[in-house]
């Protein structure tokens, strides 16, 4: 009785996995086929190891890939620095209106992007930063602010208040203890931050969609997107360049895992 | 609190006070005057005209479908997630061997961009070539096959299928937590009592489950809310409108059609929603700390 329930349970786990690693190892197989290859079956893993779909691919989202770098970092680097001074504000101080002032902020993340993509079009034309880093760079940074708030301002709500009024008895400043107290025990936290919001920055996709034209300032998922559109029947080449577009998710994902699953509670636009 | 404290609060909430108060609420108090008025170009003044594209929303005969696809959608996409995760969480939870392993991938859909997943399911759905088919054809079970996304009455089904692979694994996890965070009294008493496993998990486990519920259901709420990445690489909203969502039918009409205003007004509605059901649960989260 109890091998068959053991049995039972293995045998339900194990369709779960499957249908979770599927897709996943279809994307894989068929990054690698020829088209010839996959006419034959869609099936089976490659008799050979074919780069030409990856070369292929990587023409039309090489620059791309590049411009979601440079859109990415500064992005989710500043995001997470002015998170982590708001929450810290917010953690340590009460003054006037903070408890308003802080829901308001935290509640832009549950703004849906299109609420505000029409408006944030017209103003970077207005301004000139259309089809700009900057001009993706900016809502980027303004959109990770609302949870690496909370996120930051949870985590120091821990620090102990009498470590911050000795530091201050000792002269100093609310940036001094900042820098010295507060950012020195934030290490991992801003890590972790720093990688939530490069997740859901690089992964996303309707803000490129409306903000860029042409490949010159497009984020690598409007590429992705245009390749599919592109090579309708070329799977493999869609495939490549879908792998390499997700690769640094799952760099980001093997050390981080069980942290994204707290980032998406904060965010995913 | 002395002046240089004031000051450097001040400075600390500046950027984003700054940052969210433009691109957060300024853009979306535009969003609100753009979807009064007729608006069809970025440089060309426009007319007001009151609550006219709500009132032409109402009346759209896409309104209907998209109403009815959101419903299907929501529905059963987050009964479907929330089912299948915590019966994977109860699964998991009976101690497996590499239960460590186990959950690196059932968290790896929820790893992958929403475009990339959009890309790997129009793959595995596509008629003719795709993977489901290629599969049903080699297990010789020809007769299964279906034309997926290409048929109006397949193609929301698909994308739910889609999101429920992307968000099942996630869900299990909050579920596990969950109930691993649960005392063992209870459990414990309940197991004295000659419980089965079944009702130890029916009466005792399930019913303390509301924390990881209520979050599951926050975030999956906001995301069928907001649909976009995923649909618009898989269906596009088609064929024919049969899987349009808020989402996609607002960027079609903005974006691809110039109705500015229309659009706006679409976007608002789904502002309105997302507000009326966040700010209570933010509220709720926000006080229980």
């Amino acid at each position: 009785m109890v091998i068959i329930r053991r049995f039972i349970l293995y045998f339900i786990l194990i369709i779960f996995a499957l249908f979770m690693l599927f897709p996943i190892y279809s994307m894989v197989t068929t990054a690698f086929k020829t088209m010839p290859e996959i006419v034959g079956s869609r099936l089976t893993p490659p008799t050979q190891l074919y780069l030409g779909a990856f070369k292929e691919a990587f023409d039309s989202i090489g620059r791309p890939l590049l411009n979601s770098v440079i859109i990415t970092v500064p992005s989710a680097l500043i995001g997470t620095f002015l998170g982590s001074i708001t929450g810290y504000v917010f953690s340590k101080f009460r003054f006037w209106g903070s408890d308003a002032l802080f829901i308001l902020i935290v509640l832009g993340m549950y703004i849906p992007a299109q609420a505000v993509l029409l408006p944030v079009v017209k103003f970077s034309a207005n301004v000139g930063i259309f089809n700009t880093y900057l001009g993706l760079i900016l809502p980027m940074i303004a959109f990770s602010i609302p949870s690496a708030t909370l996120f930051f301002r949870n985590f120091y709500m821990n620090v102990p208040t009498e470590m911050i009024e000795s530091a201050r008895v000792d002269g100093c400043g609310i940036p001094g203890i900042y820098r010295r107290i507060i950012l020195p025990l934030s290490g991992i936290t801003f890590a972790v931050s720093v990688m939530i919001n490069f997740t859901w920055i690089w992964n996303s996709f309707l803000w490129g969609l409306v903000l860029t034209q042409g490949p010159a300032v497009q984020p690598v998922m409007v590429a992705v997107n245009n390749l599919h559109g592109t090579y309708v029947a070329m799977w493999n080449v869609q495939m490549a360049g879908s792998l390499m577009a997700a690769l640094p998710m799952v760099v980001i994902y093997a050390y981080f895992g069980k942290y994204i699953t707290r980032g998406v509670l904060a965010q995913r636009k | 609190m002395d002046r240089k404290t004031k000051i450097f609060i001040f400075l600390f909430l500046l950027p984003a006070v700054v940052g969210l108060g433009l691109y957060a609420y300024y853009f979306s108090g535009w969003n609100l005057s753009i979807s009064m008025t007729n608006a069809r170009s970025l440089i060309f003044p426009a007319e007001f005209i009151g609550l006219g594209n709500y009132e032409r929303f109402l009346g759209d005969s896409v309104f209907i479908t998209v109403v009815k696809n959101t419903a299907i959608f929501t529905v059963l996409f987050m009964g479907g997630t929330l089912l299948l995760g915590l019966l994977l969480a109860i699964l998991i939870d009976q101690g497996i061997k590499g239960e460590g392993l186990y959950k690196v991938i059932i968290l790896i859909p929820m790893a992958m961009p929403m475009v990339i997943s959009g890309v790997l399911w129009s793959w595995m759905f596509s008629p003719r070539m795709g993977v489901i088919n290629s599969l049903l054809r080699v297990l010789h079970l020809d007769f299964l096959t279906q034309p997926w996304i290409t048929s109006t009455s397949q193609a929301l089904l698909c994308v739910i299928i889609a999101y429920i692979w992307v968000f099942t694994g996630f869900v299990a996890l909050l579920y596990l937590a969950n109930i691993r965070s649960l005392p063992n009294e209870q459990s414990e008493s309940a197991r004295v009592d000659g419980a089965s496993k079944f009702q130890l998990y029916w009466r005792v486990i399930i019913p303390q489950l509301r924390p990881a519920t209520v979050m599951a259901f926050a975030v999956l709420f906001l995301n069928s809310l907001v649909a976009f990445d995923l649909v618009w690489t898989l269906t596009m909203g088609g064929p024919a409108g049969s899987s349009e969502l808020l989402g996609t039918l607002m960027y079609k009409q903005t974006f691809q059609w110039n109705y500015f205003g229309y659009g706006a007004a679409i976007a608002q509605i789904m502002f309105i929603i997302s507000m009326v059901v966040m700010v209570p649960y933010l509220y709720r989260s926000i006080r229980r700390r």
